[in-house]
């Protein structure tokens, strides 16, 4: 892949006709729409819009075409607007190719018609200082029959977003000319035909603010409701207007007074009117949809006899109404919104100020782009939330200095954040994972000093409340359910803000908000509160961690590649001045302290495993990057006989979107794949890597399995509610939807399941909830058959994996964000211990996986880079194993001639390590070892070709990001309990007996619950030890790696765990899922800072 | 309690002015907005006030509470004398209902609406009740300081609070009320949206006309709203159908028809749909075998498309069978979001599942 995305800005117009006056209910479907169709979208970053749109109503007219009347009003007139160089583009002559020569007819009879003004406009797409984009009014001339007039001075000069309004008369011809930021230019004669608020926008990147607003009126009187009563305005009579467009989760607004002088307002504004003030709205939709509400008033909804007070704005539409200011309600703030809840929640809101007669009250700008600030990108920090790896969050003004990586802003206190959801597949929500703990509940102290409402009977107000309104959502930012959007918020607290998708919860973007008082360092504020509540100082280890994370997650530079010879880690960190509570420093500096000072690593060689396994592996490389594809990733198989890369499947005719999860039909020839970041599941057949069905399922599908029982498909959908039960038909190799299956009740908070797991009798089904902090166990076989949630069983903070005993009787759900694992009894739906993976060195597990044989759990730890391996006996870590920076999935597969291998992958390096939890094979976990690791990039020869199958032109030159993103991972043949059972004889003929039957070989260690359930209790089996046992043996262990042992910062080493292991031993029976306090994570970091 | 005027409405002088063809809806407008009547002012006969008292509970869930509004008193009043005209709290469900009880007013009423948030039972945050299309001075927005700049016009756990409304001229119409705190409790933390948690219900604003339009055998026909035998008010939310019905044919009962009931109708009845977006999601919405008339338009439509907060009501005659409402969009139809409209002799609605039963 070249271009991940092809940004090329144009600023040239294509001009919709938005029509306010829709009476259909059979609207175009957008969005979450049709699910399940299979068509198949190219969705290429550039040409998301076509070139020229026509709309009922409207006509645009091929300049050679226009009427006779018309040329001589425009020959007799210098129109030539000189101030700009011409090229000639080539969409333009696209355009005129595709002027159909049937219609040109009609188009001069329209034109000949034309017997109002000629109004020649050239705007001009400008780059604002923070990335976004604005259009500027160049020039504005009305020919009339005997005069010319220049309109410029009504506009501002300079860029604004919206842009310029352009407002004409239906009988008016528009000859609209605009230059993109090349100097390319474009012109197109407009010619309107019936009244409203339309839309034009530029062909790329429109909603980074290259729309606008086209107001067509007529000599008709508009019907409004005034005084209770509908009657009819003349839009002459209008006191303002107000061009308000919904964008993501943001309202971009602007004012036109009766003067038609235009006033930007720029975000969420405060519209200014007194009462009974005859204003216009003029709502329009530029990025996803939208609920138009305002509080207090009604209008009349164009072309119909309807009263409404919210009106639906899709990308594109509008619609365009008059109100009286205070409409029968009087004076005060009112509220105007966007309905979508998680809208709202994102900031979506502004005020509509109504103040007394003859009061003039003003409308007050919001935050704008153009704000200055403490750098050069100004005061508004705009994030593009994107697919592409390492720029999740995108900082449209680009990287501020080098090594910030592209999802770093800084801004005054006071300054905003801004994202758009503007280039993802998928849905997100944006949510801090860190802020100055002092913005904590702003503006809620004004909340709780006024705790108990008057009953007062006031109906009248004569005066405007005294108090500023103050719309800035306070800390934490969130949202209840994932959406497609954006998000606004003002940081009016100095200090480091970091935010997050609690979907995808390795995206991060970061702002750090100054207090200009405090020169030359940029401050990250003293205290600092995590989404878990806990609060740390800003120096903390824990802080420190963070932040290398955020820089390694958002700087593929600083990703691991094992491919070099005698292969380095090179890292790099912005060389920025800050300020923490113990002082200032210099950013780069004490993140390098906090890694042993040198950013220099030497890396392991990859070594392979001694022993071979049986079959082969196959991993996610979600971030590499390919040929043809605008979105990243591929599927990467290993033959597990030589440990070499055998295919990669990138899937360019589908545009494969981060492949997430792996799983495969029983017959171990099918491989399901989920994208992520996508709302797609796809199937290819494994030995040819042949697409098979490409299946819109439902949004964020990240984990897939099969019930063993009936081989149907279960697909997590964590920006959906639910598990999706799929069919795939093989015979016609197509998917079949059978129904969503919901993860919590009707009515309550959206669950986003993620890691799900199912039993092996495939009686049941757990999903960690991501959102709701808990799972869910649904039971198959209750409600005749249908199923229903048995119980929901409390975790800790963001559960995202699971993992199962081989008896369906025991779960393991990992934490994310407390560091914990639950072990969760599946008969009572309840924890029944609480392992603390941070008291042995380990933080943010994610992918959780118990052995086959039910022997221990594999936890790959990605703030860490560890990995914890857990006895299920006594349910503690009784070893740690290093991983790489972003240490994430782990599968199990057999190991040639007994036992297990488990595969554990990465997502900041290109190498696979193979975990053997028990080499000696005697069912006890605490000899743990990294068996070897395999290069993921696969091999190519000195000419570059590929050493490998591929389906996307893989040469050398044509990958980026190689091996990189290693997450879901799969071993063929499945050999879990369950599972396994089904493997045809050429499978099962490779496994060894108690491979074949890790139920039986489980019921020979024989692991049994007490009556509680609270410990489990070992009751036979040849390797039983008690835990000071298994201590002093941890203390002979020999670290694993030279990493090991050259950097005790990482890798926890010994000493420490034993440490740990004997303050896990002391709160055993005390499950205590969300008080994990900071020092725990701080003898796991023992970074030394400043 | 439906009492019927004579003056003529703006809606009846619209669809008379459609149905007589007088051209596009510009004209219709035009013709219905210049009656004389709309340029003095309007008079009520018999102006009534409400005086009503809600609280809210909480529902106890594994995996999350919900929220729900429950109505205790609902007596009508002269509002000249204050003499008690009418008592109807019998009307309703008792107990919470998800969504709330639905409010049936007349175009010139006002509403003296008090909401208890109960100390035991209650809400543990600030909870509100925002509504909409009714006229109301800012003290009644039933929304936060921080938004309307007056004071928090919602209630902490042993709070009561009273919102003043009125059925000004031009509000006939179902509006919706819901929450608008957005969850907010009183250390800081966002309770995750209490609108979307049930906190939402109807007001339905019958016209002074007692006249309504539907589509009956397929054309567009002016009906008297004491002819509708029910009606029918549904949220849809991200994941189900929540209905309320009204029986006329049983003394006006409310009864709580929770998730994607059961709606049951008789041959030839007159069923008004009242629909509701609530929540993120957008809906397009479908009942087999039936079209309607898109509001305030002649326009026959068979499917619509709205989002949160937005409404659609409609009236159609019922017609023996069995049909189906549903949310067409895929990932919602495949998730539950439909049931069953089923006509037959019996006509009686089967309640759906409620998240009052106990959880197993």
């Amino acid at each position: 892949m070249n271009q991940l995305k092809n940004n090329t800005i144009i600023g040239i117009f294509t001009i919709i006709l938005l029509s306010s006056t829709v009476t259909t209910g059979m609207e175009t479907i957008v969005d979450k729409s049709d699910l399940i169709d299979k068509t198949i979208e190219e969705t290429n970053g550039s040409g998301m819009h076509p070139i020229i749109k026509y709309a009922e109503g409207y006509n645009e007219v091929n300049p050679d075409n226009l009427g006779e009347q018309t040329k001589s009003k425009l020959s007799n007139k210098n129109l030539e607007v000189k101030d700009y160089t011409v090229k000639k583009s080539e969409t333009e002559q696209t355009y005129q190719k595709k002027i159909d020569p049937e219609k040109i007819d009609a188009e001069n009879k329209a034109i000949n018609a034309v017997e109002g003004s000629i109004h020649k406009v050239t705007i001009e797409a400008k780059k604002l200082q923070n990335g976004q984009y604005g259009y500027l009014m160049k020039k504005h001339i009305v020919l009339d029959d005997d005069s010319e007039q220049d309109l410029t001075y009504r506009y501002p000069n300079f860029p604004t977003i919206p842009g310029p309004t352009l407002e004409i008369q239906t009988d008016d011809l528009l000859i609209l000319t605009s230059i993109d930021e090349n100097g390319n230019i474009k012109t197109q004669n407009i010619q309107p035909k019936k009244t409203g608020s339309f839309e034009y926008f530029g062909e790329n990147s429109s909603t980074l603010g290259l729309f606008g607003a086209i107001v067509v009126d007529s000599s008709n009187k508009i019907p409004s409701k005034v005084d209770g009563k509908v009657i009819e305005v003349d839009p002459k009579d209008l006191e303002k207007q107000y061009v308000l467009f919904m964008v993501g989760s943001t309202f971009w607004g602007q004012e036109i007074n009766s003067k038609h002088i235009q006033k930007p307002l720029w975000t969420n504004p405060t519209l200014g009117a007194d009462l009974n003030q005859l204003v216009r709205f003029h709502v329009l939709g530029a990025a996803n949809q939208h609920t138009f509400h305002l509080h207090a008033h009604e209008w009349v909804d164009p072309g119909t006899a309807n009263i409404i007070d919210t009106k639906l704005i899709s990308t594109n539409q509008g619609t365009s109404f008059i109100i009286q200011a205070g409409d029968r309600a009087g004076v005060g703030n009112w509220s105007y919104h966007c309905h979508v809840f998680a809208h709202m929640e994102a900031g979506m809101m502004g005020t509509f100020k109504v103040g007394p007669v003859d009061s003039h009250t003003e409308s007050v700008p919001g935050a704008s782009p153009l704000d200055s600030g403490p750098t050069k990108q100004g005061n508004f920090i705009t994030f593009s939330i994107t697919d592409e790896p390492g720029k999740f969050f995108k900082n449209v003004g680009g990287e501020l200095v080098k090594g910030a990586t592209e999802s770093l802003g800084v801004v005054e206190k006071g300054g905003t954040a801004h994202f758009i959801m503007d280039d993802t597949n998928t849905v997100h929500t944006i949510t801090t994972l860190l802020w100055p703990s002092e913005a904590e509940n702003m503006p809620m102290e004004k909340l709780v000093d006024n705790k108990k409402p008057e009953t007062t009977k006031e109906n009248k107000i004569s005066n405007l409340p005294q108090s500023q309104t103050d719309m800035t959502p306070h800390m934490p930012f969130d949202q209840i359910t994932a959406y497609s959007g954006g998000g606004i918020v003002k940081l009016e607290t100095p200090g480091l803000y970091v935010f997050t998708c609690k979907v995808h919860p390795y995206m991060f973007g970061g702002v750090i908000a100054d207090d200009p008082e405090t020169e030359n360092v940029l401050d990250l504020g003293d205290e600092l509160e995590l989404s878990t509540g806990e609060k740390i100082p800003s120096s903390h280890p824990l802080t420190l961690a963070l932040l290398k994370i955020f820089f390694i997650a958002n700087n593929p530079l600083n990703w691991l590649d094992y491919s070099q010879d005698n292969p380095e880690w090179k890292l790099t960190f912005p060389h920025i001045p800050i300020k923490t509570d113990l002082g200032n420093g210099y950013l780069d500096q004490a993140l390098l302290k906090s890694i042993g000072g040198s950013s220099n690593k030497q890396l392991e060689e990859i070594t392979h495993p001694g022993n071979p396994g049986i079959g082969e592996v196959w991993v996610d490389t979600q971030f590499e990057e390919t040929h043809s594809k605008t979105k990243p990733g591929t599927v990467t198989m290993i033959n597990t006989e030589n440990w070499q890369v055998e295919r990669k499947v990138a899937l360019p005719q589908i545009n494969m979107n981060n492949p997430h999860n792996i799983w495969s039909d029983s017959s171990q020839q099918i491989i399901y794949q989920t994208q992520w970041f996508d709302n797609r599941l796809t199937a290819f057949d494994r030995d040819t890597g042949n697409l098979l069905d490409d299946l819109k399922i439902g949004d964020a599908p990240a984990h897939v399995m099969t019930n063993p029982d009936n081989d149907l498909l279960y697909v997590s959908l964590s920006g959906e509610q639910g598990v999706a039960e799929v069919k795939f038909d093989k015979n016609e190799n197509k998917f079949k939807m059978i129904r969503i299956i919901p993860t919590q009740d009707a009515g309550q908070n959206p669950t986003s399941p993620h890691g799900l797991w199912i039993t092996p009798d495939g009686n049941k089904m757990i999903t960690p909830n991501q959102f709701t902090d808990d799972t869910t166990i649904f039971d198959f076989t209750q409600h005749s058959g249908n199923g229903e949630i048995k119980s929901r069983v409390d975790a800790g903070n963001m559960p995202i994996s699971t993992g199962m005993m081989p008896d369906g009787k025991r779960a393991y759900v990992s934490n994310l964000l407390s560091n914990t694992i639950n072990v969760i009894d599946m008969e009572l739906g309840r924890v029944v211990k609480t392992i603390d993976l941070a008291a042995s060195g380990h933080a943010f597990p994610i992918q959780t996986s118990v052995s086959p044989n039910g022997q221990y759990v594999v936890t790959a730890n990605t703030l860490t880079g560890t990995i914890a391996i857990i006895d299920t006996d006594t349910n503690e870590v009784v070893k740690s194993l290093p991983c790489d920076p972003g240490c994430h999935g782990v599968n199990f597969g057999a190991k040639k001639d007994g036992g297990y291998y488990a595969y554990v992958t990465s997502k900041f390096s290109n190498r696979l390590i193979v975990v053997d939890g028990d080499p000696n094979n005697d069912g006890n976990p605490k000899d743990a070892i990294i068996s070897g690791t395999v290069l993921l990039t696969g091999t190519y020869d000195n000419s570059g070709n590929a050493q490998f199958e591929n389906d996307d032109n893989m040469a050398y030159s044509n990958v980026k990001l190689k091996g990189m993103g290693g997450q879901g991972t799969y071993a063929i043949p499945n050999v879990y309990p369950g599972w396994v059972q089904l493997l045809d004889l050429s499978w099962a003929g490779q496994l060894t007996d108690e491979q074949r039957d890790p139920i039986g070989a489980f019921n020979t260690f024989g692991k049994v619950m007490d009556n509680t359930g609270a410990n489990p209790i070992k009751v036979l089996g040849p390797n039983s030890f008690n835990s000071q046992d298994s201590l002093s043996e941890l203390k002979a262990e020999r670290p694993l790696s030279q990493e090991t042992q050259n950097n005790d910062n990482q890798v926890p080493n010994t000493q420490k765990e034993l440490k740990s292991a004997e303050a896990s031993t002391n709160s055993i029976g005390k499950p205590s899922i969300k008080n994990v306090q900071p020092n725990n994570i701080l003898s796991i970091l023992p970074i030394p800072y400043p | 309690m439906m009492k019927y005027y004579l003056s003529i409405s703006i809606l009846l002088s619209t669809i008379l002015s459609l149905l007589l063809g007088l051209g596009n809806f510009t004209s219709a407008i035009t013709t219905a907005f210049s009656q004389e009547e709309f340029n003095g002012n309007t008079e009520y006969p018999y102006p009534v006030l409400h005086k009503i008292d809600l609280s809210v509970h909480a529902i106890e869930k594994p995996g999350g509470d919900l929220y729900a509004y429950q109505l205790d008193s609902h007596k009508i009043y002269d509002p000249e004398t204050n003499l008690l005209l009418n008592d109807i709290t019998d009307r309703y469900s008792n107990g919470p209902t998800i969504p709330g009880p639905t409010l049936m007013i007349e175009e010139g009423d006002s509403v003296e609406l008090t909401l208890t948030n109960p100390e035991e039972t209650g809400v543990p945050g600030m909870v509100g009740i925002h509504v909409h299309g009714i006229d109301y001075p800012l003290a009644s927005d039933g929304t936060l300081k921080v938004v309307n700049g007056l004071r928090n016009e919602g209630v902490f756990p042993g709070q009561s609070i009273t919102y003043h409304y009125s059925a000004g001229p031009a509000t006939a119409g179902t509006w919706p009320y819901h929450d608008h705190t957005l969850g907010l409790n009183p250390t800081g933390m966002n309770m995750n949206g209490a609108e979307t948690l049930g906190l939402f219900g109807n007001l339905v604003i019958d016209s002074h006309t007692g006249k309504t339009v539907a589509l009956v055998d397929g054309k567009p026909t002016i009906v008297n709203i004491a002819d509708i035998s029910k009606d029918i008010l549904c949220y849809v939310t991200d994941d189900a159908f929540w209905c309320d019905e009204i029986d006329y044919r049983n003394f006006a009962e409310h009864k709580a028809l929770w998730e994607n009931p059961t709606i049951g109708a008789r041959d030839g009845d007159l069923i008004r749909f009242h629909l509701y977006g609530m929540g993120t999601d957008f809906h397009i919405f479908e009942l087999t075998g039936y079209d309607w008339l898109d509001p305030g338009t002649t326009q026959i439509i068979k499917q619509k498309k709205f989002g949160p907060l937005e409404n659609h009501v409609f009236t159609i005659k019922a017609k023996n069978g069995i049909a189906e409402y549903r949310d067409t969009i895929t990932s919602h139809e495949l998730s539950g979001l439909k049931g069953s409209f089923v006509v037959d002799s019996n006509g009686q609605s089967i309640q759906g599942q409620s998240p009052l039963e106990v959880f197993n």
